[in-house]
């Protein structure tokens, strides 16, 4: 059965499948109107709480995204409305976030960064611990230092995890992540 | 928003080099449209912005949250009415609700006092499991509990909060395949586990499943008892779960099979794909929605309806004119709790119905007594039937 479908059946390990999905992206989504990780963190609990109250709305799987999305906007507006009514000061991002242009290139942001993160995850985990040092610039030798295995090792990893990332990946990704 | 979406698949693709002229149109009258969207193309190629997006990702704690979300909705039970399909069917429903909801209430208050006690021995069951390794040291396994990564040969293996996750192994050498490992629940307790092979298996309480850390190149081969849901992945070679009376041959496929040694019959539920099921009396091969009985030596074949087979994994039990014998040793498992009838005749009485099964047991058992001709009393951990 899709993911889809058994989310609306009231499967609670697709509702964590879906939330692994897109936990990340659209916590950075609400953490770039607001930028606070608690409570970005919190708007995308609440949230999941209504995609779960809904579920049996979505058809889709397009819809439950947008559904996401707008709901994590929204929840960012009523948050920043209330905080100006406490601290009565003007922000700019009551205007950002009135802007249908911006916040859809913002789902795009989120939604090209946030395939990639997952799949970076998916790799298994010396992989997945080498890729993140190799991302963060680390040269084969720091990474053996830093993970105390030997620099063959680090090779060996990275082959592996490169091979798993060029099948899944889009080439441009992988391609970047040859150059390091 | 919808938009959105195609843009970013776009993106995507154009990198690989995969877009169609018309796509290829699509996304230049995208980029031609202002500058901020020919920026935004710009920072999505760039190492520098993913390697601080991803350590922005590393701050936020899915697991802590997902925790928090799960709690919440264990807490709320109510389920949300459509105003609309209420008023439709509100004149041919309204009326045996009431007359049921009040039979509920009635016998709720006459035995409420007296069987609620129990509630603070028998709890519902939990995600909790033993794991035994091949050197026959054991590990405690509980939801979402991190515990040190555990090598088995070249394998890894690690506790998330899906489940036992073994790492996908480049290594399928005969050596690794010879490292079994057993997962065990107790009464009370269910686990997941995702093999080597990304098969994914839930064990319901009373169970254990022993598998090697990798498989071998020719077949994967688990052992059962108990009761499972299986979902495998679709590798080529055959899959089989093998247990004293039966083996089951699959290639990629979900189904359930119910092993109990306390249970006259071993049942085998698919729910897609296909299985044959190998067994000394004979062989049967199963389409989806079909059911093989293994009594005794004799093999049997039958339609039903799958989900009450497997509806265990989304936390519900389903009943369908099943014996009372069969209830209650089935909610005896996941709430570990003894029972005896003092009613011989009660055995025979049918149930049929859904219930949640993470309720409290005196929830259920007022449920049942207000369904039936049964009455409950509680000694202990241990429920009568009068």
């Amino acid at each position: 059965m899709e993911l889809i479908e058994r989310f609306k059946t009231g499967d609670k390990n697709s509702l964590n499948q879906l939330f692994h999905q897109y936990f990340h992206r659209l916590c950075a989504f609400c953490h770039q109107y607001i930028n606070d990780v608690a409570i970005a963190e919190d708007i995308v609990q609440d949230t999941f709480i209504s995609l779960w109250d809904k579920r049996t709305d979505f058809t889709h799987p397009q819809a439950l995204k947008s559904f996401l999305y707008t709901t994590v906007r929204n929840k960012c507006l009523n948050h920043i409305k209330h905080q100006l009514v406490v601290q009565k000061h003007e922000s700019s991002v009551i205007h950002e976030l009135h802007d249908d242009e911006d916040f859809s290139r913002r789902v795009i942001e989120e939604e090209v960064f946030g395939q990639l993160y997952e799949e970076i995850k998916a790799l298994p985990e010396g992989a997945h611990k080498i890729m993140a040092l190799v991302l963060k610039g680390l040269k084969n030798r720091e990474i053996a230092e830093i993970l105390g295995i030997s620099e063959n090792t680090v090779k060996t990893q990275k082959k592996i995890a490169y091979a798993r990332l060029k099948a899944k990946l889009d080439p441009v990704l992988y391609d970047f992540l040859l150059t390091f | 928003m919808e938009s959105s979406f195609n843009i970013s698949d776009l993106i995507v693709k154009s990198h690989k080099g995969e877009l169609t002229a018309t796509e290829q149109q699509t996304l230049t009258t995208w980029l031609e449209k202002n500058s901020l969207n020919r920026d935004l193309f710009e920072k999505l190629t760039n190492n520098r912005a993913l390697v601080d997006r991803i350590d922005l990702y590393q701050k936020f704690n899915a697991e802590k949250s997902f925790s928090k979300i799960d709690k919440h909705l264990a807490e709320k039970k109510v389920v949300p009415f459509k105003p609309v399909r209420l008023l439709k069917y509100a004149a041919t429903l309204l009326l045996p609700l009431l007359a049921s909801a009040a039979i509920v209430y009635y016998f709720m208050l006459s035995n409420e006092d007296a069987i609620s006690s129990i509630d603070e021995q028998v709890h519902p069951g939990v995600q909790k499991a033993t794991l035994t390794l091949a050197d026959g040291g054991t590990v405690e396994l509980q939801e979402s509990e991190a515990f040190q990564e555990v090598k088995q040969g070249t394998s890894t293996i690690k506790n998330e909060y899906s489940g036992l996750i073994y790492a996908s192994s480049d290594d399928i050498s005969e050596a690794q395949a010879m490292i079994f490992n057993i997962l065990t629940t107790p009464y009370g307790g269910r686990y997941s586990v995702r093999l080597s092979d990304g098969t994914r298996v839930t064990l319901n309480a009373g169970s254990s499943l022993k598998y090697p850390v990798s498989f071998s190149d020719s077949t994967r081969t688990v052992y059962l008892q108990g009761e499972a849901y299986f979902e495998v992945t679709h590798n080529g070679k055959p899959f089989i779960v093998s247990n004293e009376q039966q083996n089951i041959r699959v290639l990629g496929t979900s189904f359930n099979v119910s092993a109990y040694a306390n249970e006259p019959a071993v049942l085998t539920t698919l729910v897609e794909g296909k299985v044959q099921i190998e067994a000394p009396g004979g062989k049967a091969v199963l389409a989806p929605g079909e059911q093989s009985k293994l009594l005794g030596n004799q093999l049997t074949v039958e339609k039903v309806n799958t989900s009450q087979y497997t509806s265990w994994i989304n936390g519900k039990f389903e009943f369908n004119r099943d014996n009372m014998d069969i209830v209650i040793k089935r909610l005896s498992r996941w709430y570990d709790f003894n029972y005896e009838f003092e009613n011989k005749d009660a055995v025979n009485y049918h149930f049929t119905g859904r219930l949640d099964s993470d309720q409290p047991i005196s929830s259920i058992l007022q449920m049942l007594e207000a369904t039936s001709n049964i009455r409950f009393e509680t000694n202990g951990k241990t429920i009568v039937v009068k």
